[in-house]
């Protein structure tokens, strides 16, 4: 009778923490209650379930409002998940043992996104199950369920940079919250993107497009819609916004969804990287 | 089994560990003595891999530098406390301990039966008290048999009764052939102890058998003599009789003879007892009993520290 691996064990035990810790039950709800309910109520308190021409501006209405909450899911849980345990002395015991800095850092990456991705594919499927009834609309909140995974796994990410730089919790917290400021904040680009757009100035407003995986998953859960389904329910140019219109000018289509994918992927594996290079050339104590 | 060669380890501009090395050969035990804040701990977290050192460290032939996982395979670490990541039953804790060590979920099992925690295994380990938690931690480390076993201050906050039962644990383990380093400021252990390394301001200020540094110290054992009571003034005089008359002679310690209830007590250095106790039966005077109470590297401790002993 084996007792399974090092790197399943840690993941299953961050899983287990993860999906009983008070944020992710408290952030489950009031994100349902937010992303879903609220644009719900609002447009389909008159209707049994949302028209198929609403479908687009009730996506964008959920998009806006969801993927700039989503940080504040992994950001914190993930910022404390290794100072807790460098506080409690229980990290220098994980690493007494054969296990590795790397496999603790990807178990715990692995549990993290897990437990919060579930949150995330759980939310999507019971709003789209109370919005459109399985009907239209289901495979598009697919696509928005597909770019919020994304988000939150650069989160999760993001989480382990701070929290291997973090010697102790409420700094690590000071940094989530901070990071999330940063993102949802003082990244938007709602005002500079149309003005830049206008200008042709492209270039200058690439950088604060790629740097803010808000706006970089906003963009590919709306392009994945327009891409894929087409039709009256596609989004249009418009709905894309200006920063979706630059991306469009300088990398074309499907280059501007490729770039989005990229730039998501390379959020990911940086983040990852950097938190393994920190944890692995740092003190124990 | 384990070699630690010029080992050195700074925080920022503090020296906490100054070109230490030491030796502890297959199936010995090593007590590592220091005040606290001399340097065990963090020496020990080095062997553990878990601070960046320089110096040569070998575990069974593995550096722990660039083979650390191996080299930690070796190793069964038990800590000050043992502290869990997460609130669960015992049970839980041990799986996931075996886990992390490559260990068949049985061989928890055994270890809890062996350590007569399986009857709890339910209750939460965070639950535990300080003694539980040392038998629970000493049981995990044996998990796949480990050669080498590390011990970080193992009877902090621990009863007199705890002592006494990690002081059994400590000779059975060396009955089964492991290799310890026992790392204290406090110890009662230097009886059973092939090897005693005193550290000092991250320095290594003795090293070597406790029967050498004691000889070597010059240090005393306590004698307690029970005569009749008519003898007593001449036992004192022939004890003292050994002894030139030194006025700086520190109080309580040297020649003086002290009367206990029934009992003579005093102290007598390595290769002298035999002379004075010879003498005394010589005299004609009847031993009604005698008590040996030897010195150990504990009750020598400041003194070995010399120079490197706290203020």
């Amino acid at each position: 009778m084996k007792a399974g691996s090092a790197l399943w064990g840690i993941t299953v035990q961050t899983f287990k923490v993860t999906i009983r810790s008070k944020w992710l039950i408290m952030f489950a709800i009031v994100f349902f209650f937010f992303s879903f309910n609220l644009p719900f109520l609002s447009l389909g308190s008159l209707l049994s379930t949302i028209p198929a021409k609403n479908v687009p501006n009730f996506i964008q209405v959920v998009i806006t409002t969801s993927f700039s909450l989503m940080p504040l899911l992994a950001l914190p849980i993930g910022a404390v998940s290794i100072v807790e345990e460098r506080e409690s002395g229980s990290l220098a015991f994980i690493l007494s043992t054969p296990t590795s800095r790397g496999k603790f850092l990807f178990a715990r990456f692995c549990g993290l996104l897990a437990a919060t991705t579930f949150i995330i594919v759980l939310g999507f499927t019971f709003a789209a199950l109370v919005a459109f009834r399985l009907s239209t609309g289901t495979t598009q909140m697919w696509y928005v369920t597909e770019a919020a995974v994304l988000l939150n796994a650069a989160m999760v990410s993001v989480s382990l940079v701070i929290s291997s730089l973090s010697r102790k919790r409420l700094t690590a917290y000071g940094g989530a919250i901070f990071l999330w400021f940063l993102f949802s904040y003082a990244g938007d680009t709602t005002v500079t993107a149309p003005i830049l757009v206008a200008a042709n100035q492209y270039w200058v407003l690439l950088p604060s497009i790629l740097l803010n995986p808000i706006e970089v998953s906003r963009l590919i859960a709306l392009f994945s819609m327009n891409v894929v389904t087409g039709g009256p329910l596609a989004i249009t140019s418009s709905d894309i916004g200006s920063t979706g219109q630059a991306l469009i000018n300088i990398f074309g289509m499907p280059g501007a969804v490729e770039a989005l994918w990229v730039t998501m992927g390379m959020w990911m594996s940086i983040m990852l990287a950097s938190a393994y290079f920190i944890l692995t050339f740092q003190d124990i104590r | 089994m384990l070699t630690v060669s010029n080992l050195t380890k700074t925080f920022g501009k503090f020296r906490a560990l100054d070109g230490v090395s030491f030796k502890v050969e297959k199936g010995d035990a090593a007590l590592l003595i220091g005040p606290n804040g001399a340097g065990k701990t963090t020496a020990i977290k080095c062997v553990l891999g878990l601070l960046r050192y320089k110096g040569t460290i070998i575990v069974n032939d593995k550096n722990v530098f660039n083979d650390g996982g191996r080299a930690r395979a070796q190793i069964g670490y038990v800590p000050q406390q043992l502290a869990f990541g997460y609130d669960s039953s015992v049970e839980e804790q041990a799986y996931f301990i075996a886990k992390l060590k490559k260990a068949p979920k049985q061989e928890a099992v055994d270890a809890l039966k062996a350590a007569h925690l399986w009857e709890i295994r339910r209750r939460k380990a965070t639950s535990l008290s300080h003694g539980m938690r040392q038998k629970f931690a000493i049981s995990m480390a044996m998990l796949t048999d480990p050669p080498l076993l590390i011990f970080d201050e193992p009877i902090n906050n621990i009863d007199l009764r705890g002592q006494l039962e990690f002081r059994n644990r400590v000779m059975e383990l060396k009955k089964m052939g492991k290799t310890l380093l026992i790392a204290t400021h406090l110890s009662g252990l230097s009886e059973f102890m092939a090897t005693a390394i005193v550290l000092a301001k991250g320095r290594i200020v003795a090293q070597g058998t406790p029967g050498d540094l004691l000889t070597r110290m010059n240090a005393a054992d306590t004698l307690y003599l029970r005569v009749n009571e008519d003898d007593g003034p001449r036992v004192t005089k022939i004890v003292e009789g050994h002894f030139e008359y030194n006025p700086n002679q520190e109080e309580g310690t040297g020649p003086q003879v002290r009367q206990n209830g029934d009992w003579l007590v005093f102290s007598l250095p390595p290769g002298m007892k035999a002379n004075v106790m010879k003498e005394i039966q010589g005299a004609g005077i009847e031993i009604r009993d005698l008590i040996i109470e030897p010195s150990t590297i504990e009750s020598q401790y400041v003194k070995l520290l010399g120079e490197g002993a706290p203020a």
